[in-house]
């Protein structure tokens, strides 16, 4: 992980990438119990092109390849890990990103979205292991209901909370 | 290993340094690229049909085309 992160700053301090934020189940173990995972989900902010609107993962991938990784899939692999670079897609994700915890790992600094926008981005993505990474966040007293309830108002969320509620935690 | 147990197991691992965690989560992944490379979850989904044909012979019939 440390291999994978020294290149992704590097290319952060390049000016291919702003901000970055890990999330998925590697940014949850940074609150939870390890668990197992098969890539890095790395929330991204793209610098624009001049004149431009658009938003292209082009020059991560140029960059990364002329390094020595390789494209797999919608992956590209950085160090030993697969990371899918994922532009936020609506202001719940860009929000996660602009308050993104900084940390370290073997003293490289890195940062990790908040449990509470973890929390909220699963619950919005809904599938079955989201569900479950929520069940474990509650189980384990990792998020402050006060925080992530504001989240979930902002970003009309309030209605699935409750139907997740009623299935997943009233049995 | 009872519920309890379980939970302080979790609350343990939860509560190292992110560094030693993610050690763990390399190891797992390691592990299951091992498994996967081993051809073992093939079997195991191969068994599993067989058991399903086995029980629900007249299903597995009618799905064929």
């Amino acid at each position: 992980m440390k291999a994978t992160l020294e290149l992704i700053n590097q290319m952060q301090a390049d000016g291919v990438i702003g901000k970055y934020a890990i999330g998925g189940a590697v940014g949850a173990t940074f609150y939870l119990e390890p668990s197992a995972t098969a890539d890095v989900d790395i929330f991204v902010t793209l610098p624009t092109a001049p004149r431009s609107a658009l938003l292209s993962l082009g020059p991560i991938y140029d960059y990364l390849t002329a390094r020595g990784c390789r494209v797999e899939g919608e992956r590209i692999v950085v160090g030993e890990w697969p990371v899918p670079f994922l532009p936020p897609r609506g202001a719940l994700e860009q929000e996660a990103l602009d308050e993104a915890v900084q940390t370290d790992v073997e003293g490289v600094p890195t940062w990790v979205l908040g449990a509470e926008h973890l929390v909220a981005i699963a619950l919005q993505t809904g599938r079955a292991k989201d569900y479950a990474r929520i069940v474990q966040f509650l189980e384990q007293h990792a998020v402050d209901a006060g925080k992530l309830n504001r989240i979930l108002m902002r970003h009309g969320l309030v209605s699935r909370w409750e139907k997740f509620e009623r299935k997943y935690l009233e049995e | 290993m009872g519920k309890d147990e379980d939970r302080e197991r979790r609350k343990r691992l939860a509560s190292l340094p992110f560094s030693e965690k993610l050690k763990i989560v390399e190891k797992l992944r390691d592990r299951s690229r091992v498994i996967a490379a081993s051809g073992l979850r093939t079997l195991v989904r191969r068994q599993d049909e067989h058991r399903r044909q086995d029980e629900h012979p007249i299903d597995d019939v009618r799905s064929k085309p």
